[in-house]
């Protein structure tokens, strides 16, 4: 005998129940009694497998994504600190762009001393006009309020009676445009560097790019002068020193272009008071004796013009002159940042060599200090670090579905692998992806980006793939009279579904603002699979040589593939899919299809090796931000 | 067949409507089985309901790659009727020796309405002892030897049965395919 069927049934036709059996609702009732005796129904028995969630593994296995999805966020938070501390940085320079009231106002705080110094420098700026044109270094008029700049000029021109005397200036004060002085240098200290604005604000008014405001200032600067002549002398006297200790170096060097001065001078220029303030007191002691040379020498140039003077005080004079020598070395490098400024003022001070060496090395730190200063206030971001690579390259991590689509086979989509009827939520499990968008030349996002995607729960149905085909028959000779029964057998199995754990990497070029296309390479690395094994027995009477078909039996069985058929199902089958994504906020809806590299059976009797298979996605996007 | 699977995997959790229904569908074969064996309704119906009870306590045992789950079942609960047979032995060997004579068929001419399907009608003229080892020698493909092993009796038993079958099966069997063969030719 060949038949290799296990369970042997003889091929007589089913006789007439009706005629020679007891009724089955009889024989029903005994074998229920029997059941209950035997097999007691109980409470909690347990529920059948592949129920609508496909039983406590895969709810272990549902579990074991949202572990793998959440160590996933984890992993990533240093990232996103990262981006949310640049976004913080970005935020400060967007505020400070926007002069929004809150950082405006940090601006405003910060900035007090160095609206004091823009106070101090205007006053000594105008002032400097003065003792410059009274040196006679440039061609102006010698009258030192008229002749100062052509600021000046237009403060004079907009008082008319006032006569050129100071004195008409300082009565001419007017608090109001004080005030606008004061909101403009704020204005101008929010929406730049407070530095550099404060020096190019000095530089227009001593370039005679006049404004309103400046004029305003200048006078109001001459009123505090005249509140309080002496002390305004002992502190211009103070910031005279210090402020040589910063000119000095530029003004001592008449050799270098204006542009280098500037150069030197930009730390001293954007930070004025903060230079002052990081002076320590010996500085202040060996500036204090400098100062008096300085003070000593200036004294004789501004002898020569005392007699054209009509100012009160000497000391004032010198004050003036020496702060705003200062001030004209800060305009000047400003005025090299302009290109159009003209140094006139090479020979105004000469402070001897050694003190300019001492000074100088001095000067160092605090221009190292000015920069840690504005860097720790966050009055502006560093902008070199404001685009460094990686900064801006966008992560995404999240959930992800995607369902294979029931293309072929469709009965057995909702089986699960035992046989049973399962459900369509066996497809909603979800899986997990990483992707990156990284920042391309221009600093700004690529229109590339890299994903990578696992769903362990993967599950399709194929095309039946042929693994195993039998046919056997079987001939018994009943008696001597030539009677022969004979059985055929035809038996194959297909290989229906498999589940699987589906990774892919993907790559994606945004073709619009909302839309991607891109592929992804695939892998399914089986898990399990599902076996339709279809049969059929025809069972024959051969009698004096001829066939009698007694019954035609068909038999359509499904069964989860054992070890070695799982052999002959490839373990890792490979794919390549073009697909096409909707992006919108955190979402992304995509859809991809294609053919497998290589042949999913490995079995000779394989057909339908390479199923066109296709999967509709859906992301949800967990480090998505609202921009 | 989809019907059957659901039906399995309902046994398989001891539900009973599952059970319930895969005893009706199953039951017109197999009784037909037992009834080879037994001429009293009752044994052949004990037979099927033990056989059907280890079915369905072994379910889990079915493996679908040797097998149809009918085929399995049939197996089953022949092998229960045969243990049935088996365990009777002795009474139908006594009744085999006491009771030689054969009572007569209920017909009174047995060759006149003799049809295919009323070989079990046939069958009950022939002791229990002689019908279950023609049942299983003629019906299921047993051979002595494997028949004598199963009923625990010798090999000369069982052909002593055969030959006692034979004698009054022949001429109803030939009558049958005489009657059959021109129709298939």
């Amino acid at each position: 005998m060949d038949n290799e069927e296990q369970y042997k049934i003889p091929d007589w036709e089913i006789p007439d129940a009706n005629s020679l059996m007891p009724p089955a609702d009889d024989a029903w009732s005994s074998m229920e009694q029997l059941l209950d005796k035997e097999m007691p129904i109980l409470t909690d028995a347990p529920k059948p497998k592949g129920s609508a969630w496909g039983g406590s593994k895969l709810w272990l296995m549902g579990l074991l994504a949202i572990a793998v999805v959440s160590v996933l966020f984890i992993l990533l938070q240093p990232t996103d600190t990262f981006t949310k501390e640049t976004t913080d940085k970005s935020s400060v320079k967007k505020n400070t762009n926007e002069n929004s009231s809150q950082n405006n106002q940090g601006v405003i705080d910060e900035t007090a001393n160095t609206t004091d110094s823009i106070n101090k420098g205007t006053k000594e700026a105008s002032q400097t006009g003065v003792d410059s044109n009274q040196q006679g270094v440039t061609s102006q008029p010698v009258d030192t309020d008229l002749a100062a700049t052509p600021n000046k000029s237009e403060a004079t021109a907009e008082q008319p009676g006032n006569g050129n005397t100071p004195a008409d200036i300082k009565t001419a004060t007017d608090s109001k445009k004080t005030n606008d002085l004061n909101n403009a240098v704020q204005d101008k200290t929010v929406k730049n560097k407070p530095g550099t604005q404060t020096a190019l604000s000095k530089a227009s008014n001593k370039n005679g790019i006049a404004s309103d405001k400046l004029k305003g200032k200048q006078i109001a600067d001459d009123t505090q002068l005249k509140k309080d002549k002496s002390n305004v002398i002992d502190s211009k006297l103070k910031d005279a020193g210090n402020k040589n200790v910063v000119v000095k170096p530029k003004g001592d060097d008449p050799l270098k272009e204006p542009g280098e001065k500037a150069i030197e001078s930009d730390s001293a220029l954007k930070q004025p008071d903060t230079n002052k303030n990081k002076v320590t007191d010996k500085q202040n002691t060996d500036a204090g004796i400098l100062i008096q040379d300085s003070i000593q020498k200036s004294q004789t140039a501004k002898d020569r013009v005392s007699e054209q003077s009509n100012d009160s005080s000497q000391s004032v004079k010198n004050a003036m002159e020496t702060s705003g020598n200062n001030l004209l070395s800060d305009s000047t490098a400003v005025a090299a940042e302009q290109k159009k400024f003209t140094n006139p003022f090479n020979a105004v001070i000469n402070l001897d060599s050694n003190a300019h060496k001492q000074i100088n090395t001095d000067i160092k730190p605090a221009q190292t200090k000015t920069r840690d200063l504005s860097k720790g206030r966050g009055t502006k971001a560093p902008p070199k670090n404001s685009n460094k690579s990686g900064i801006n390259t966008e992560w995404l991590y999240g959930l992800q579905l995607n369902p294979a689509l029931p293309l072929q086979n469709s009965s057995f989509y909702t089986r699960s692998l035992d046989g049973t009827n399962g459900s369509i939520f066996n497809h909603l499990f979800p899986g997990a992806f990483v992707g990156i968008r990284p920042m391309g030349q221009n600093k700004k996002l690529s229109r590339s980006q890299f994903m990578l995607d696992i769903n362990p729960f993967f599950s399709e149905s194929i095309p039946a793939s042929l693994f195993l085909q039998k046919a056997d028959s079987t001939r018994v000779v009943i008696d001597t009279s030539g009677i022969i029964r004979i059985t055929r057998n035809n038996t194959e199995s297909n290989f229906v579904k498999i589940n699987a754990v589906n990774a892919g990497i993907s790559w994606q070029y945004f073709i619009s603002s909302h839309f991607t296309a891109g592929i992804s390479l695939r892998g399914n690395f089986v898990t399990g699979a599902l076996v339709n094994n279809l049969s059929n027995s025809l069972r024959l009477l051969n009698i004096n040589g001829f066939d009698s078909i007694i019954s035609r039996t068909n038999f359509d069985t499904l069964y989860k593939a054992g070890g070695a058929e799982r052999n002959l199902l490839r373990s890792a089958q490979w794919w390549l899919m073009p697909e096409i994504v909707y992006h919108t906020n955190a979402w992304q809806f995509g859809l991809r299809g294609g053919l497998p590299l290589n042949a999913i059976n490995k079995s000779p009797l394989a057909t339908n090796n390479y199923p066109f298979q296709a999967q509709l996605f859906i992301r949800f996007n967990l480090g998505y931000k609202r921009k | 067949m989809n019907e059957l699977e659901q039906i399995i995997s309902q046994c398989r959790v001891n539900d009973r409507k599952g059970q319930e229904k895969l005893y009706r569908q199953f039951y017109p074969p197999l009784m037909a089985l037992c009834k080879k064996f037994f001429r009293d309704n009752g044994d052949a119906l004990e037979a099927l309901n033990d056989g059907m009870l280890r079915v369905f306590k072994n379910i889990d045992a079915y493996q679908p790659t040797q097998g149809s789950f009918f085929n399995w079942t049939y197996t089953i609960v022949r092998n229960a009727a045969v243990d049935k047979i088996r365990k009777d032995k002795k009474s139908f060997q006594a009744e085999s020796l006491d009771n030689s004579f054969m009572d007569a068929p209920d017909t009174d001419n047995p060759l006149k309405n003799l049809e295919w399907k009323e070989l079990y009608r046939l069958l009950d003229s022939l002791t229990p002892a002689t019908r279950a080892v023609c049942s299983l020698f003629y019906m299921e493909g047993f051979s002595v030897k494997e028949i004598a092993e199963r009923l625990e009796l010798s090999a000369g038993t069982i052909k002593w049965h055969l030959s006692e079958s034979r004698e009054k099966l022949k001429p109803v069997m030939e009558q049958y395919y005489s009657r059959q063969t021109p129709r298939n030719g």
